[in-house]
C-alpha cells in the first residue's frame, strides 16, 4: 500500500487538487510490548481509498469520502462538515515496515506498527557456571 | 472529527461556558440528557421525509438506540470499546462514551416507516413525514 504514493506521484498530485475539505481524524495512538497501534476514525470513508504511507518514520493516513448529499442541499441542522481525510505522524520507534497490517471496520481505521525485532527489550539468560 | 485546532482543550471549555451562559440566559438546558455528551448531527429535508444524520465510528448496530415519538427522534449510543491494558497511551482523542442526542423535527413523522442505516460508521435515520404535514399543492380551477 505504501508503495502507490511513491511510485505514481502524478496521481497524488491531481487527487489532491481534486479535494474539497480536507479532515483530521480523531485517533488513538498505542505502544504495546512488541507494536504501535494507531486507531483513526474515518466515517464514511470508501474502503478502496485508504492510503497508507510510511517513509522516513512519517506515517501518513488518506481517505476519501465521497459526497453523501447532492451538493445544492438546504441542511436544517448542520453541525459537521463532510470531507477528505488525512494526517500524519512522526513516528519515533524503529518499525518493521514489511510487516505494517490495517484492517477497516465500522468506520474505524487500525493500523499495526510492529517493531523491528532489535528495537525490543529483550532478556538475556545468565546461566550460572 | 475536527479541523486542526491550535487549543481544542481550551475552546471546547469556552464551548462549555457559552452553553452555560445561554442556557442560563434563556432558561433551558442545551443538553436535555444530564451527564451524557450529545452527538453532532446533520438534518436535511427532502419532499417525503426528514434525513437525520451522524458519524458514530466504531459502533455496532446493536449498540445504538433509536426511538421516534410524534415529532421527536432520540438516538442513544452505548459506551464503546474500552482501553487496552497493558498499553502507554500517546493520544486518546477517539470518543468511547456514551453520547445521546434528541431531536425536535419540524413536521410529525410516520413512525411506522422510519428506517435507519449504519454504513462504515454513519447513521443515517430517514424519517418519512405523516400525511398530515406532506405539503399538497392546491389546484387551483378557473371560475365561472
Amino acid at each position: 500500500m505504501s508503495e502507490r504514493c511513491r511510485t505514481n506521484p502524478q496521481s497524488r498530485e491531481s487527487e489532491l487538487q481534486g479535494c474539497r475539505c480536507h479532515y483530521q481524524p480523531n485517533v488513538d495512538i498505542y505502544e504495546q510490548a512488541d507494536e504501535l497501534v494507531i486507531l483513526a476514525d474515518l466515517p464514511g470513508a470508501s474502503p478502496d481509498s485508504i492510503e497508507i504511507d510510511y517513509e522516513e518514520n512519517e506515517l501518513s493516513l488518506k481517505a476519501r469520502v465521497d459526497p453523501r448529499q447532492e451538493a445544492d442541499t438546504d441542511f436544517l441542522v448542520r453541525e459537521y462538515g463532510v470531507g477528505d481525510y488525512h494526517r500524519r505522524f512522526r513516528i519515533g520507534e524503529a518499525v518493521d515496515t514489511e510487516r505494517i497490517t490495517a484492517s477497516y471496520t465500522d468506520g474505524v481505521l487500525t493500523v499495526h506498527l510492529p517493531k523491528v525485532q532489535a528495537a525490543k527489550p529483550r532478556r538475556v539468560a545468565v546461566h550460572s557456571g | 472529527m475536527v479541523f486542526q485546532c491550535l487549543n481544542p482543550v481550551r475552546s471546547n471549555r469556552i464551548d462549555r461556558e457559552m452553553n452555560r451562559l445561554l442556557s442560563s440566559f434563556f432558561g433551558e438546558t442545551p443538553q436535555r440528557s444530564s451527564g451524557r455528551r450529545s452527538m453532532a448531527v446533520n438534518v436535511w429535508e427532502k419532499d417525503d421525509a426528514w434525513l437525520v444524520e451522524a458519524e458514530l465510528p466504531g459502533v455496532k448496530p446493536e449498540n445504538l438506540e433509536i426511538s421516534v415519538i410524534d415529532d421527536e427522534l432520540a438516538i442513544s449510543v452505548e459506551p464503546r470499546g474500552s482501553e487496552e491494558e497493558d498499553a502507554t497511551y500517546y493520544r486518546r482523542e477517539r470518543r468511547r462514551g456514551a453520547v445521546s442526542r434528541t431531536i425536535q423535527l419540524p413536521t410529525a413523522v410516520d413512525a411506522e416507516r422510519v428506517e435507519a442505516t449504519l454504513v462504515l460508521g454513519v447513521l443515517t435515520v430517514t424519517l418519512p413525514k405523516s400525511e398530515t404535514a406532506r405539503r399538497h399543492r392546491i389546484q387551483v380551477h378557473p371560475g365561472n
